[in-house]
């Protein structure tokens, strides 16, 4: 397969790409038993550990040898070999049409499209959802190199859009997806991020493995001093006149606690959050999947 | 309240005051737009700091308009009048200047008298005055007379003789100088003007009720403050006025206090050679009296000089006057009924320091010069001689002729009675007796009672000394209605209340009617001791009528005369002082009399007419009293007071602002420099935050 066709999944990128070892890091449950491992419970050749028995748990389970020896109930967990599921959600909003020369929407249509390189190439299947306030695209799981193809396609002819409702359309995707598997999300969160992480919470439930990738531009962290200026929202297209000389350090306090408070609520939660700035190489965000 | 602008002409600049507000607007023009990826942020932080921020805009579009105006106004000159009736300068003005002359303006407030404040002011007043103006002063005191007899603009000499004019001891006619003021100032044209420079006293202008006509513009320009305190000298009598040899005088001083606390004081008495001294404590706000015991041994005219330690005000600290000592009273006795003037004349011819005349009716035409007169069956003849002799202090006892009508004694002390006529009663004549002094003979002897117990003639007898009336037996007197009398006080009474002794007032005199008989055969009392002092009492009780007849008491200000019925050479007529020097006198001569006028104001003090070195009479000038209170009014009181539509003002700057007006641009100046300042502080503050 000749990849370097694609805009945002180029050759030289893929030779890059080819040391990354993606699934280790990546526990995932599969429908196949496969490469990688799950400590989901269930029926398996590795034996995992003893633990104590609650009701509900499936008797056949239950060890009746250390039953008989230590009049105690314990039943056999074993680490389940599953294939990986990936579900990439990929933040199309008119805001993700920022940034010079590379927009947050390239950056991250590069940094998903070699996702879903990575998740093929391992055999595995991915779905790529791209969202606005609303799901615009939703391509179900698939590991073939069609399916890969389909994937660049939809990205390159990927244009940002209305609104970033990223709560919505967490929320609305929830049924979609009817295994657990690993959810990475790819938008600059310019949504309240209590309603971000409400909207993560039955995926949590789950038991699905998140990721999330704040991707930001420099010029967002820190505004320039360009003196004043009429800012025009890209989505709202509302327009606010302000001397960014004046309001710099109140704007960076914004941010960072905008930042610290989405950071906050991932940890709280065990879920990966990770600033992206675009004027570095998407090849990090690999680094830190792979830590 | 009205401004005027000196460069009126720049008032279309006043159109510069829209640069601020442009600078403001443009301000706002539309930046360069930048497309960003959300605003949200930047949204909120431009609401939070907008509610900090648009008040320092506000502020500063304020403080920088306010820069602008005052920038402007600099230019424009403006002046402030606060009357709106003064302001204008470029119109004529008429000013009377009206410059309290009064004793009081003697009081130095500070470094300078009031009057000297009051000419200062009034020639910086003239100073103002431009050559369209004319103005004039009139001197407020006794007589207000102006400098020029009608408006001038020579302001020169108007202003020399500001600093020739010396204050005067007088008090002020008031009504009088506005009104010369206002007279002046008929049919001039433009604005007429009438400036009153004064400390106004109250005592003197608490009264003042002046209408000015509604064209004059009355300005009181104030001197002097309100806290003056003074302590002054306001009289000096002698009790009895008229002593005799050896008879005790107490000699009243009053001393009044014009201070808010109490104050010892020493008053030091000259009399003739003698000095006496008593510390007196006056009051607050209150008066004192200092009183004097002191003996004469020989006849005379003496002085009397009374004067305490000298203060800041000394024109009050001085009284004088005189006090003539007589060797003896002079009685006359008109002897109509001999028997009863008999008994008098017995008394009195006993007595030492009594000279008894014995008169004829027609003596009573002539110029008698008596303390008291005695008349004896006196049937009511001559009443106009006898009342002029009770006007001058003369005292008349007046026993009545038998059947003699009461109504021409009633006449002596007052107005006839109506429809009284002699052998008629009030009541229309039905007992035609009762209008009579009808001789009543008691087969029973009636005693007298005294009815007045506190009154002086009684005060020798009530310890019993000098014997009891109610001892005296009388068998005869006369019967009368005492309802024809005018009111009068009855000294004593028969046992049957019928009058035995009455006391009217008759102009400075006294008039006794006498209804005691004297003859042996009706009574016994001549005969008794007590008889001789109760008459002696009576002579020395009622002479004089209480006034000096010597002396004549003017106030400064008014005019010292002599009326003399002779001519009589210049060079032989003097009025002197104290320390005398010669008064010029001038003379105005009437159809059958001669006036002697001084022909200079007189200082307080006490002055001797004398006829070829040989005294004549004395007269006394004393210090206004209304004078010594030196409390003012104040500008409030002022502004009140009924003078019309006036406007009261303290000397000095107030003056000038009044008439000149305020010139604002130093104001404006430091307003722009404060405002500036105020901006760049705002603009630093905007920054930093």
């Amino acid at each position: 397969m000749n990849h370097s066709r694609f805009r945002y999944l180029k050759a030289e990128d893929i030779r890059k790409l080819a040391g990354f070892e993606f699934a280790p890091r990546l526990l995932a449950e599969g429908y196949l038993s496969g490469r990688h491992t799950s400590h989901l419970r269930g029926s398996s050749v590795d034996f995992r550990d003893y633990r104590q028995y609650v009701p509900g748990d499936d008797r056949a389970l239950l060890d009746w040898r250390v039953y008989a020896r230590t009049d105690r109930r314990y039943v056999r967990t074993y680490d389940q070999e599953t294939n990986l599921e990936c579900h990439v959600f990929l933040d199309s909003s008119a805001s993700m049409g920022f940034g010079q020369p590379l927009t947050k929407l390239d950056y991250a249509s590069f940094f998903a499209a070699a996702l879903c390189y990575l998740v093929v190439k391992n055999t595995d299947r991915v779905s790529l959802q791209i969202f606005d306030e609303k799901i615009r695209h939703y391509y179900p799981l698939g590991s073939t190199g069609r399916h890969l193809q389909n994937l660049m396609h939809a990205l390159e002819s990927n244009q940002p859009g209305n609104k970033t409702s990223t709560a919505e359309a967490l929320q609305r995707s929830a049924p979609l997806l009817k295994r657990r598997g690993t959810l990475v999300v790819i938008s600059d969160f310019f949504d309240d991020p209590v309603a971000i992480f409400s909207a993560l919470n039955p995926y949590l439930h789950r038991g699905f493995r998140i990721h999330l990738f704040h991707i930001l531009t420099p010029q967002e962290l820190e505004l320039e001093d360009r003196g004043l200026l009429l800012f025009d929202d890209m989505e709202t297209r509302q327009r606010v006149i302000a001397h960014t000389g004046n309001i710099r350090g109140l704007y960076k306090q914004a941010m960072d606690r905008h930042i610290n408070s989405l950071r906050e609520l991932a940890m709280r939660r065990q879920v990966d959050y990770l600033l992206a700035r675009t004027d570095t190489h998407y090849f990090k965000l690999f680094d830190r999947l792979t830590q | 309240m009205t401004f005027l602008f000196g460069n009126a002409a720049l008032w279309p600049f006043l159109i510069l005051l829209a640069v601020p507000l442009l600078m403001h607007l443009f301000a706002r023009t539309r930046p360069p737009v930048y497309v960003f990826s959300s605003i949200e942020f930047i949204r909120r932080i431009v609401r939070f700091t907008l509610r900090i921020k648009r008040p320092k805009d506000w502020l500063l579009l304020l403080l920088r308009t306010l820069l602008f105006a005052a920038m402007i106004l600099l230019f424009l000159r403006p002046v402030l009048f606060a009357d709106r009736n003064l302001a204008d300068p470029f119109g004529q003005k008429n000013l009377v200047l009206v410059v309290d002359a009064t004793a009081s303006m003697a009081y130095p407030d500070g470094a300078q008298t009031r009057f000297a404040a009051a000419c200062a002011e009034a020639s910086a007043i003239l100073s103002g005055l431009t050559s369209r103006d004319t103005a004039n002063i009139v001197w407020l005191k006794s007589a207000p007379e102006p400098v020029f007899p009608e408006m001038s603009a020579n302001f020169t000499y108007l202003q020399d003789a500001l600093r020739r004019r010396t204050v005067t001891v007088e008090a002020g006619a008031i009504a009088n100088a506005l009104a010369l003021a206002a007279s002046l100032l008929e049919g001039q044209k433009g604005r007429r003007e009438i400036c009153v420079l004064s400390d106004f006293q109250q005592s003197a202008w608490n009264d003042v009720r002046v209408s000015l006509p509604a064209s004059l513009d009355l300005i009181k320009v104030k001197v002097g403050a309100s806290e003056a305190v003074n302590q002054a000298l306001t009289g000096i009598r002698a009790d009895p006025p008229q002593p005799l040899v050896g008879e005790d005088v107490t000699i009243y001083s009053d001393i009044h206090n014009y201070s808010p606390q109490p104050m010892r004081k020493t008053v030091y008495l000259g009399v003739g050679e003698s000095r006496l001294s008593q510390d007196v404590m006056a009051p607050a706000w209150n008066k004192a009296t200092a009183v004097f015991q002191h003996r004469f041994a020989e006849p005379g005219v003496y002085s009397l000089t009374a004067h305490i330690g000298e203060d800041a005000f000394p024109a009050d600290d001085r009284r004088a006057s005189i006090i003539e000592v007589r060797e003896f009273l002079r009685v006359g006795l008109l002897a109509s009924e001999p028997v009863t003037a008999a008994a008098w004349r017995r008394a009195l011819d006993s007595v030492g320091w009594i000279k008894t005349e014995r008169l004829m009716s027609k003596d009573l035409a002539g110029n008698l010069s008596l303390d008291a007169l005695l008349l004896s069956g006196w049937a009511g003849a001559d009443n106009d001689r006898l009342r002029r002799l009770l006007q001058a202090g003369c005292a008349l006892v007046y026993y009545p002729a038998r059947e003699s009508p009461v109504s021409r004694f009633a006449a002596l002390s007052g107005p006839a009675v109506s429809g009284v006529e002699p052998g008629e009663g009030r009541d229309g004549g039905a007992h035609p007796s009762t209008g009579l002094f009808r001789w009543e003979q008691l087969h029973t002897p009636y005693t007298l009672k005294v009815t007045r117990e506190k009154d002086e003639l009684f005060s020798l007898f009530t310890r019993g000394e000098f014997g009891d009336f109610s001892r005296a037996a009388f068998h005869a007197r006369f019967a009368f209605p005492v309802e024809a009398l005018p009111a009068g006080d009855k000294l004593m009474a028969f046992d049957d209340g019928t009058p035995a002794l009455m006391r009217f007032t008759a102009g400075k005199g006294m008039l006794y009617l006498w209804n005691m008989p004297l003859d042996p055969e009706f009574g016994n009392w001549p005969k008794r001791a007590d008889f001789l002092p109760f008459l002696c009492e009576l002579l020395l009780v009622s002479r004089g009528g209480g006034e000096q007849q010597s002396i004549t008491r003017v106030l400064t200000g008014e005019g010292m005369m002599l009326e003399l019925d002779r001519e009589m050479p210049r060079s032989e007529l003097t009025l002197r002082g104290e320390d005398a020097q010669a008064v010029p006198l001038r003379d105005i001569r009437g159809s059958s009399n001669v006036t002697w006028v001084a022909d200079q104001p007189l200082n307080p003090g006490l002055y001797t007419w004398e006829h070829l070195d040989k005294p004549l009479a004395w007269a006394a000038v004393d210090f206004p009293v209304i004078e010594s209170d030196l409390r003012t009014k104040t500008l409030q009181e002022l502004d009140n007071s009924g003078a019309g539509a006036a406007t009261a003002v303290r000397r000095g700057f107030t003056v000038r602002r009044l008439r000149d007006g305020v010139p604002l641009w130093p104001y404006l100046l430091a307003f722009a420099t404060l405002v500036a300042l105020a901006e760049g502080l705002t603009t630093l503050w905007a920054v930093k935050t």
